[in-house]
């Protein structure tokens, strides 16, 4: 048994052009499959981390999926702003034990400014009930102090006391500064793996305070007010983007929220996170159940050129298969012969595709961090994946048979007779 | 940049498309369809069930004849009894409090008028003297009232929130 498989080997050795393309299409194949299965959980997961402790996210009235992604995630932009009163009588429910007003819309260096007050670093929760701790420094206490988010911080080289310009308005070239009104940094945040480590902090005011003498979304020509100046305005905003609230009683949410929908002041959306995050998945499970099927198919169709390539070498192995019949081989080891090739690659392909996902999801990971703030960690093959893969090898299994099985019909008659 | 194409093109479509049961305010009349709101805090269950009539009797008007009073009646009577619809973990050891029922054709004194919809929302507390064992809960409203079809429920309890739809064939709820 062991001189077969030697043979078996040394005769694929003899043809490893064929089989090492074969083995590449299979690898490659089982990594898709696997990259789509775990995009999805880790994608589920990272986002799931992001919010925590967070009973309910307050916006204008729009989609609670659009409110999540752009309020939590950072994601999109908010269809509308509302407006301080709101944001007043909402903190002031009593039903309500802590609120964090939010204000979005500026930017640096394509990392997105979010305006906040203390209570931010003082309730906002991440992964299982987390706190976010600094990593150096404090949070903000003067009119324009800065506190960055770890990957902000690592990406753009800051360190305390550096002093950073707001660009107005989101994306990376030619927007409108705010550089009259530079920023100190104060505060470092350690590294949360959620999108707050790309996302620059400030408090409302100092929002509001460096666009004061703008309007239209420029700077008023004639009008600027120096920095040491804009103290003496009332700086208190006039709206904000969302709100995160956490309730006094988890049972009173849907009841609050229930108020917060129905509020004829202004149209405002209270959603749960927890249930507009299954919501998104509900949606977009389409997608990924369709894109599961394609790599699926993907590896079908791997498999199927294994199969060619295995019995389109029948044809030039049969003097090779003769001499092992003539020299004693019975028909049963040449049946096994075939099978434990396609078998051999099937399972060599499959461990190729799991460390090119692991090469994969090194190289990428950082890309995800730095796009979404995503953390998408390195880990060991999961028992999902190893269905998958279970699947996979079954399959090439019994599709290994074919060749074997035409060998082995063969093999009983051809070959020995040459036939010219 | 493999991931991020893929992430965005399905969360832009999610976006796009219509959601059901959006917000909490299920001001969407769907017949077939009804909204249950689920609240876990300490040893209380509460359960809000908002339906168009539609799925329980088949009509949404008053009731006119004898055979619709009567089917009035006999929802109101199954509605009353909220062990036969809702069954939470046996472990737990719920046992059902207070059922609220509201809805224009149980109030005689105001019909609803003409082709107007109508709704029943109603609630159920639970008391449960073993809550952390509370992990599910089995919907058995369809096989009461075959016209509702599925039930979007949104759970708030100790693990979190989450969204759940249930149908026919999907009657038990976990989370």
């Amino acid at each position: 048994m062991r001189f077969l498989l030697l043979l078996a080997a040394r005769s694929a050795w003899n043809r490893r052009l064929t089989l090492g393309m074969t083995l590449i299409a299979v690898a490659l194949s089982v990594t898709l499959l696997l990259a789509v299965e775990r995009v999805r959980l880790e994608a589920r997961n990272s986002f799931a981390q992001s919010v925590s402790g967070t009973d309910l996210v307050v916006g204008a009235r729009s989609s609670p999926v659009q409110l999540m992604l752009y309020a939590v995630f950072r994601i999109g932009e908010a269809t509308n702003n509302i407006g301080w009163q709101s944001y007043r009588a909402i903190a002031g429910n009593p039903a309500v034990a802590w609120s964090i007003p939010l204000s979005l819309g500026d930017s640096h260096h394509g990392f997105p400014v979010l305006g906040t007050t203390a209570a931010y670093f003082e309730h906002f929760r991440y992964a299982d009930s987390q706190a976010l701790t600094l990593a150096a420094g404090k949070p903000f206490a003067e009119l324009f102090d800065a506190v960055l988010g770890a990957e902000v911080a690592q990406r753009l080289g800051y360190r305390l006391g550096d002093s950073i310009v707001l660009n107005h308005g989101m994306g990376d070239v030619s927007l409108a500064e705010h550089a009259d009104k530079p920023f100190k940094v104060v505060g470092i945040l350690a590294r949360t793996g959620t999108p707050v480590d790309r996302t620059v902090h400030v408090s409302l005011e100092a929002m509001e305070a460096i666009h004061l003498d703008w309007a239209g979304g420029a700077p008023l020509p004639g009008l600027s007010i120096p920095a040491e100046y804009v103290r003496k305005f009332d700086l208190t905003p006039k709206e904000i983007t969302a709100v995160l609230v956490g309730l006094k009683s988890r049972a009173a949410v849907f009841k609050v929220q229930r108020q917060i929908n129905n509020d004829t002041t202004e149209p405002l959306l209270a959603v749960l996170p927890g249930v507009a995050l299954d919501q998104l998945w509900q949606v977009v499970g389409f997608a990924e159940r369709t894109l599961l099927a394609v790599s699926a198919m993907v590896v079908a169709v791997g498999l199927a050129g294994l199969v060619a390539v295995v019995l389109a070498s029948l044809g030039e192995r049969r003097r090779e298969l003769a001499i092992l019949r003539s020299v004693g081989a019975r028909p049963g080891e040449v049946f096994l012969l075939l099978s434990a090739e396609g078998l051999f690659i099937t399972v060599l392909g499959a461990l190729l595709g799991v460390a090119l996902l692991a090469l994969l999801t090194a190289l990428l990971a950082p890309l995800a961090q730095a796009h979404f703030g995503l953390a998408f960690r390195a880990r060991w093959v999961s028992a999902d994946e190893l269905r998958l893969l279970g699947a996979v090898v079954a399959v090439g299994l019994i599709a290994s048979l074919a060749p074997g099985y035409r060998a082995y019909r063969l093999s009983l008659a051809d070959g020995l007779t040459p036939r010219l | 940049m493999k991931h991020s194409p893929l992430l965005c093109c399905c969360l832009t479509a999610a976006c796009l498309l219509p959601l059901p049961a959006l917000a909490g305010k299920a001001g969407a009349h769907v017949h077939g369809t009804a909204s249950l709101q689920v609240a876990i805090d300490g040893q209380t269950l509460t359960l809000n069930l908002e339906t168009p009539l539609e799925n329980l009797l088949g009509f949404e008007h008053a009731p006119r004849t004898d055979k619709q009073k009567a089917a009035v009646r006999a929802m109101s009577e199954r509605l009353s009894q909220p062990g036969e619809l809702f069954s939470p973990s046996p472990a737990a050891q719920c046992t059902s409090v207070s059922v609220a029922l509201d809805s224009p054709v149980l109030k005689p004194a105001r019909q609803p008028a003409g082709d107007d919809h109508a709704d029943l929302d109603g609630e159920f507390v639970f008391r449960c003297a073993a809550p952390e064992a509370l992990r599910t809960l089995d919907v058995g409203l369809f096989q009461h009232f075959p016209k509702l079809r599925s039930v979007d429920v949104q759970v708030a309890g100790p693990r979190g929130q989450s969204a759940a739809r249930l149908s026919p064939q999907q009657r038990r709820l976990a989370w």
